[in-house]
């Protein structure tokens, strides 16, 4: 009996559209996913890789079993059997076994086959140089470990809440449920898929990691420290936490299997009682109650109006009936109010955060706009079906309700639950602004906020209803939308190649984005293009199913209308094809277009590489600042700084920029594809002058990402100048960096130390920043000059020296705030006004401490200004004399003791000396000189003001920092002298090897070592890593050489572990041996090096400290002290890296 | 007045629901008879423009159903023969929908209509209750309600009486033989009696072909005198069949009683009865074999 109806079950569910579907999908999925990868392991095949992929996979795989169960389980429902069924002898245990069992079975079947496409796409059609060997094993473990209960435990959450509730939309929510889970925990653990969230200590974790349904978090976890040699090389190890992980959510699927079993009778489900059983009879008995006709008001508009009216009304009360809809209201507002609180300590290092307008809204947009494609999915589906599913469509259709009318009342509805969606969670959002918040709350964001996400949400809940009109089965409707929307919101078409181009992301536009400094998203009403765009889509998707429909509610009624309509819908896409897409370079959108073009610029240019170009000596421009577009006329003096006579030069702008005109009194331009060509004759000779006079200007358009060192948004701006103005020679920075790219394309092999362009010119600078009145601009310089003439402003800069190439200008709305150093003003123009005081004083002492210790500075004042969080890629940026602080970043930091603020401003007004002072030379190591020293330097100004605890507590947070960034890196970590664009080695390790270099020296040997460069090397000497370091060398200690050499020229990292700590009395006091193992891991790892252990007492007195020198292995250390010690702790001063300290410290046993 | 030729419809699994339907049906009461499946349902949906025709045309006071359906839908008045409705809602408040849906915008005429059809249905204590959660009679009562709404000029009421108790049954078909009066009303039943006592017209449906059609009174005057019954044991029910023409048979106390159809007395112990419908039915749909 079992085995029939268990048999029955599979080849019921293996007809069902959902099923087909989902197995199709599943299987070119898994494919999709070996041509674009998840993870960032080195190798496309790497374990982590795969375990990622299909774990993601089994999680969107939820959306099919959700279908599946509810169709599933409540098919009798649906087709009205339970009555039959219900009375045949059946048992409990055969009908919901065999239910069951076929659900699983065929989840498995329709969601297995992404490993399948996976290992096809792996032998076939990956690209094997991106490729390790191709073992079983990571497969098969991904499969069992993740695939497998994922899968299960999704079926039986689901399985239970459809017998349960016997309720299709409940046991949707619940599916929701299990994603907003995932993705709650992700935030909380800090997923690295997660673009919000910031790092947390490993033990922080754990409970998330045993909260989140899918392991994922559990994964990444397991391999949080590895570098990419580890990820290609290593199996994800079966953690205790990801165990317990696997453990706890099998169990309970299994028990809420049993609990579904018990409390399942063959009996029908009465509806929850009526709250409100209103009977107000004042219905009075009028004369005649006798049937009287009552003429139909005629066709017409107002007619319609009524109609679409009420049946508007109708669709929304059925569809926010019952406990499901409060269910999914209450979920996310739990959500929100998680992801929020969550984002309130998402500052750098977990810092609080001021939760204002762009904080709330910015981190809601995402999560809303994606979960809420779900919501309008299953509610556009419910919708549609509505009359069928209730059996009342033959009265609707017989009533004389144009079908018109029916198809524009369903699209209201539609709108109506996405508006709710958004509306609702704008307010949520207020609501917990007026709990937590801080700063003014900005209502007019709320406009943006919903144009942005009502636009994609209503085009999704359009998209629905044209599918569910061609398909003839909702749930498999439902699938497709699912799957159009997972396809094309999620990473996955946009990672395989070509395919990342912006046509592709049709209804969406990345993140809100919302800024306060420009009261504005960086989309803007640019969207409104984008707009136009979908909603020719949608529209064409609309006539296509109405054309389509035969029978239902969709029949275009005259065929007019259909011409008409598609004519409309192609003219939007043409229109909005055009704006969206006009401001897009064909060539370069796409990942792979990009690398081809660079590789043909290589190959047609780089002949032209050494040939030598003029310096620039003196630069004057005059810059206009527009709402959405900058125009920079400029004049260059150059002249020809080489031994021979220059006859021809290139000149390029960077890609996306116009050079509008070029011009030169003593040569002629031609233009050559993306250069263009001066040409001097007679050449120029050695020494020789000329001027050159051009014009650059952009158009911004929202719809491009965000460019975070250049843009225009409504009038307030930021643009790095070396990415505006034009440049001589060959660009080699248009050519494909990543060494196995280069391979493959077979490009010659980048091996050089330095860029061989060599430094930059250094000139003065005059310019001129026209903006609107309102707005207040910074350059480098002086301001010499300000004028208003209309409603526009100019301001008049003058460089006070020669400035590097690298700057930039700022235009925006400030406040202005001032301070002395000396006689010297410290000016910063901020728009929000919180931490005022800490960034001066910050900046002040900074000054005065490098003055005092490494030179004097240089220039007349300092200008500290803020810009907008739009340049999302750095927190603070260095000028000579000016820096930059980015609204979001320390600026948001609400800590009270504005610790980091301080930090901040130290780093930042050090890089005066360290980058603009003595400039180095632009090779490998150049960051350790300026990053490392600035890093330094804050340490022992933030000290002063502090108190040393607070190094220790920085580099607390600092170390966990390196080892959770290098994960994530896909080249070799280079030691500190090598470094190039590495953060992590320049910045964490960079800070971390200072604190030891400051151990082994003392600050006023740094110092005077500093000094001693900074004096050497002033500009124009371009140093590199090795000469500072051979200052360096001349200090160490020989017994600190090896820990010298480790922290600066090569990778080496600790693990430590105390073993065991006991103890007993003597005549003396206490005697506590230790046992300790240590592993080094790095090319000195057989050098003795001085360990250093502590005994401290239950308050955190220390008892007695110790130093052994020691080798790698395992060794026993001896530490007497006065009293009983309680803890004992190994390397309790954080002089050793190492990833995991968990192990570090133990509590002292007796003997 | 409904016109309807060579009307056929043939359902995509191949079932021939309509065989080539011709039709008129005046103002009045017009009774639909047949066997399950004969295809009642499919006549009524197809007039109603709920789907469409393979051939033939419909036409409702001159002008084509299948052609302009907006035309129809905007006098009828249509009782399916199933039904749901959405959960939740009461009587009044669905039926005010309906009405709305069916373009009575006018708010205070639609109030007093949609009160007075849940009083002649005998709703209206009921009225705030969920349809939802009516008994089956009850419902079939909202149905019929819901078809009376506006002014329809075209009825098609789907075995209407199904489920209603004896006293409702009279109750809608007093309403309903008022309201055919001007107007036409499209009726199918399996109760033959109620075709007798309201219908002017009536037809006879089965496999798809319209047997015969006509007013009940003549179609009847055909069988008059030729009607026989007798009262026999369950045994020799057998041999009648075997000789004669039989009608139906019925139990009555332990004993059968046979309807012979024959031209003059078939034998002893026969005696020659007003033929009725029910007789009328039994004769041509036993005529056609197919049936
Ligand atoms: N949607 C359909 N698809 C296929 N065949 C159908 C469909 N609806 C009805 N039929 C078939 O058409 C024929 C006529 O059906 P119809 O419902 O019109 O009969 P009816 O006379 O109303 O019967 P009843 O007295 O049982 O209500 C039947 O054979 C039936 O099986
Ligand atoms: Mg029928």
């Amino acid at each position: 009996m079992l085995m029939h109806l268990i048999g029955f079950e599979i080849r019921w569910c293996a007809k069902q559209w959902v099923f087909r579907i989902s197995l199709v999908v599943f299987l070119l999925l898994g494919v999709v996913l070996s041509v674009a990868p998840f993870g960032a392991g080195g190798h496309i095949n790497a374990p982590i890789g795969i375990a990622m992929g299909l774990a993601l996979l089994s999680l969107n795989g939820l959306f099919s079993v959700t279908l599946l169960a509810a169709q599933g389980a409540l098919r009798d429902r649906d087709t009205r059997m339970e009555p039959l069924i219900f009375a045949t002898p059946v048992s409990r245990f055969d009908y919901l076994v065999s239910r069951f069992v076929g659900l699983v079975a065929c989840s498995l079947l329709a969601i297995l086959p992404a490993a399948v496409g996976l290992v096809v796409g792996h032998l076939w059609l990956s690209d094997r140089s991106l490729m390790g060997p191709v073992i079983v094993s990571p497969y098969l473990w991904a499969v069992w470990v993740l695939m497998i209960p994922n899968i299960f435990m999704c079926c039986s959450v689901l399985f239970a809440s459809a017998i349960a509730t016997r309720n299709a939309l409940t046991t949707y929510i619940i599916g929701v449920a299990l994603y907003i889970a995932y993705w709650a925990a992700s935030m909380m653990a800090d997923s690295p898929l997660m673009a919000q969230s910031s790092p947390y200590a490993p033990s922080d974790t754990h409970p998330a990691i045993l909260f989140e349904p899918f392991g994922i978090i559990g994964i990444l976890d397991a391999v949080r420290f590895w570098t990419v040699e580890q990820k290609d090389q290593w199996l994800i190890p079966m953690t205790t936490p990801l165990l317990l992980n696997r453990l706890l959510w099998m169990g309970l699927s299994l028990s809420l299997f049993a609990f579904t079993y018990r409390g399942f009778g063959f009996r029908d489900v009465e509806g929850t009682k009526r709250r409100r059983q209103q009977q107000d009879d004042t219905w009075d008995r009028p004369g005649s109650l006798a049937w009287q006709a009552v003429a139909r008001q005629a066709m017409g508009l107002r007619r319609d109006f009524w109609q679409i009216l009420t049946c508007v009304r109708m669709s929304l009360r059925c569809l926010s009936r019952g406990p499901a809809f409060y269910l999914m209201a209450l979920l996310w507002l739990f959500f929100c109010a998680v992801t929020l609180s969550d984002q309130m300590r998402g500052g750098v290092f977990n810092q609080s955060v001021f939760l204002d307008t762009p904080q709330i809204l910015n981190v809601l947009f995402e999560p809303m706009v994606k979960l809420g494609a779900l919501v309008v999915i299953f509610f556009s589906a419910e919708c549609f079906w509505l009359d069928r599913q209730h059996g009342m469509h033959a009265w609707i259709f017989s009533s004389g309700l144009r079908a018109w009318s029916h198809v524009i009342a369903h699209i209201v509805t539609v709108v109506m639950v996405c508006l709710g969606w958004v509306v609702g969670t704008f307010f949520i959002g207020w609501a917990f602004h007026v709990a937590f918040g801080d700063r003014a709350w900005h209502w007019l964001a709320g406009w943006m906020f919903l144009f942005q996400s009502l636009i994609p949400l209503v085009a999704v809940g359009l998209m629905t209803l044209s599918l569910q009109n061609l398909v003839p089965n909702k749930y498999a409707g439902m699938f497709l939308s699912l799957t159009f929307v997972v396809l094309f919101t999620g990473v996955i078409v946009s990672r395989l190649p070509g395919m990342d181009h912006p046509w592709w992301r049709m209804v969406w536009v990345g993140d809100f984005h919302y800024d306060s400094m420009t009261q504005s998203t960086y989309v803007g009403w640019d969207f409104l293009m984008h707009a136009i765009y979908t909603g020719g889509l949608v529209l064409t998707a609309l006539v296509v199913a109405g054309v389509c429909w035969q029978h239902g509610s969709f029949k275009l009624g005259k065929p007019v209308l259909a011409w008409g309509l598609s004519g409309v819908s192609a003219i939007m896409i043409i229109i909005g094809a055009v704006c969206v897409l006009g401001p897009w370079n064909p060539e370069m959108d796409t990942k792979s277009g990009r690398l081809d073009w660079l590789e043909r610029h290589e190959r047609t240019w780089s002949a032209e590489k050494d040939r030598p170009v003029p310096s620039i000596r003196a630069v004057s421009l005059d810059l206009k600042i527009q709402a959405h577009r900058y125009l920079c006329q400029g004049e260059y003096k150059v002249w020809n700084n080489t031994n021979e006579p220059i006859s021809e030069a290139l000149v390029s702008v960077p890609l996306g920029l116009r050079l509008v005109t070029l011009t030169s009194a003593q040569a002629d331009t031609t233009v050559m594809g993306p250069y263009r060509r001066i040409t001097w004759d007679p050449p120029l000779n050695p020494n020789a002058e000329a001027t050159i006079k051009f014009e650059v200007a952009e158009s911004m358009s929202g719809l491009r990402p965000g460019n975070p060192e250049r843009y225009v948004v409504g009038g307030t701006a930021y643009l790095e100048m070396d990415k505006v103005l034009p440049v001589f020679g060959y660009r080699s920075s248009w050519s494909i960096k990543n060494a196995k790219e280069r391979q493959k394309r077979g490009l010659p092999v980048i091996d050089d130390d330095c860029d061989e362009r060599g430094a930059e010119d250094r000139f003065q600078l005059s310019a001129r920043i026209t903006a609107n009145h309102h707005f207040q601009a910074i350059a480098p310089g002086t301001c010499v000059e300000r004028f208003v003439s209309g409603n526009q402003v100019t301001f008049v800069y003058q460089s006070n020296a020669p400035i590097p190439f690298s700057f930039a200008v700022a235009v925006a709305k400030y406040q202005e705030h001032r301070s002395w150093f000396g006689d010297k003003e410290v000016v910063l123009y901020t728009h929000d006004h919180e931490h005022v005081d800490d960034i001066l004083r910050g900046a002040v002492d900074a000054l005065t401490y490098c003055e005092s210790e490494f030179g004097p500075y240089p220039q007349p004042r300092l200008v500290i200004a803020q810009i907008p969080a739009f340049s999302s890629s750095f927190a603070a940026t260095a000028y000579p004399g000016l820096i930059f602080l980015v609204s979001d970043k320390a600026l948001q930091l609400k800590d009270n003791d504005g610790r980091l603020n301080y930090r901040m401003m130290a780093h930042e007004v050090s890089h005066q000396w360290w980058g603009k002072m003595v400039e180095p030379a632009p090779c490998k190591g150049a960051s350790m000189l300026t990053e490392t020293l600035a890093e330094y330097t804050q340490m022992v100004i933030a000290e002063k003001r502090y108190g040393p605890e607070v190094t220790t507590q920085y580099q607390q947070l600092m170390d966990p920092l390196y080892f959770s960034w290098r994960g994530y890196d896909e080249e070799p970590e280079p030691p500190l002298n090598r470094v190039e664009r590495q953060a992590y080695v320049a910045y964490f390790k960079g800070s971390h090897a200072m604190y030891q270099l400051r151990d082994m020296l003392g600050e006023s040997r740094i110092n005077g070592v500093l000094r001693d460069y900074a004096m050497r090397f002033a500009h124009p000497s371009y140093p590199r890593a090795d000469d500072l370091l051979d200052l360096f060398r001349q200090e160490v200690a020989t017994v600190d050489e090896h820990r010298f050499e480790a922290l600066f020229t090569t990778v080496t990292t600790y693990q430590l572990n105390l073993k065991s700590a006991v103890t007993e009395r003597t005549e003396s006091g206490w005697t506590t041996e230790m046992n300790v193992d240590i592993q080094v891991i790095g090319p000195l790892q057989n050098e003795a090096e001085l360990y250093e252990l502590r005994l401290v007492d239950g308050d955190g007195r220390i008892m007695a400290e110790s130093q052994a020198e020691w080798g790698p292995g395992s060794h026993t250390l001896n530490v007497q002290s006065h009293s009983r010690p309680d803890i004992a702790e190994l390397d309790p001063r954080l002089m050793k890296l190492e990833a995991d300290r968990s192990d570090n410290s133990v509590a002292v046993a007796n003997r | 007045m409904l016109s309807i030729t060579r009307l056929s419809k043939t359902y995509r699994n191949g079932t021939h629901a309509l065989r080539g339907i011709d039709l008129e049906v005046g103002p009045g009461l017009f009774g639909l008879l047949g066997p399950n499946g004969a295809g009642k349902t499919t006549l009524m949906r197809t007039i109603a423009a709920l789907q469409r025709p393979d051939e033939g045309r419909i036409l409702l006071d001159g002008v084509d159903v299948v052609a302009f359906p907006q035309v129809v839908r905007e006098q009828l008045g249509y009782l399916p023969q199933e039904f749901g409705v959405y959960p939740g809602v009461s009587a009044e408040d669905l039926l005010n929908h309906l009405a709305i849906l069916k373009g009575l915008t006018a708010r205070k005429s639609r109030h007093e209509q949609v009160r007075s059809l849940l009083h002649q249905v005998g709703l209206d204590t009921v009225r705030h209750k969920a349809v939802s959660t009516y008994s089956g009679g009850m419902r079939q009562r909202f149905g019929i309600a819901q078809a009376l709404l506006g002014d329809p000029k075209l009825l098609i009421v789907d075995e209407p009486t199904a489920g209603l108790d004896p006293q409702e049954r009279y109750r809608f078909l007093n309403l309903i033989s008022g309201l055919g009066r001007d107007r036409v009303v499209l009726l199918s039943t399996h109760i033959v009696e109620d075709i007798r006592e309201l219908c002017t017209q009536m037809a006879i449906l089965c496999d798809g072909s319209l047997l015969i059609e006509g007013a009940p009174e003549g179609l009847l005057s055909k069988l008059s005198g030729r009607v026989w019954t007798k009262v026999v044991h369950a045994d020799d029910v057998q041999a009648i069949r075997s000789q004669f023409r039989v009608l139906s048979t019925r139990l009555r106390a332990g004993r059968m009683q046979v309807h012979v159809l024959h031209d003059d007395c078939p034998g002893h112990g026969f005696s020659r009865i007003e033929p009725n419908l029910e007789d009328l039915y039994f004769h041509v749909v036993r005529q056609d074999q197919a049936c």
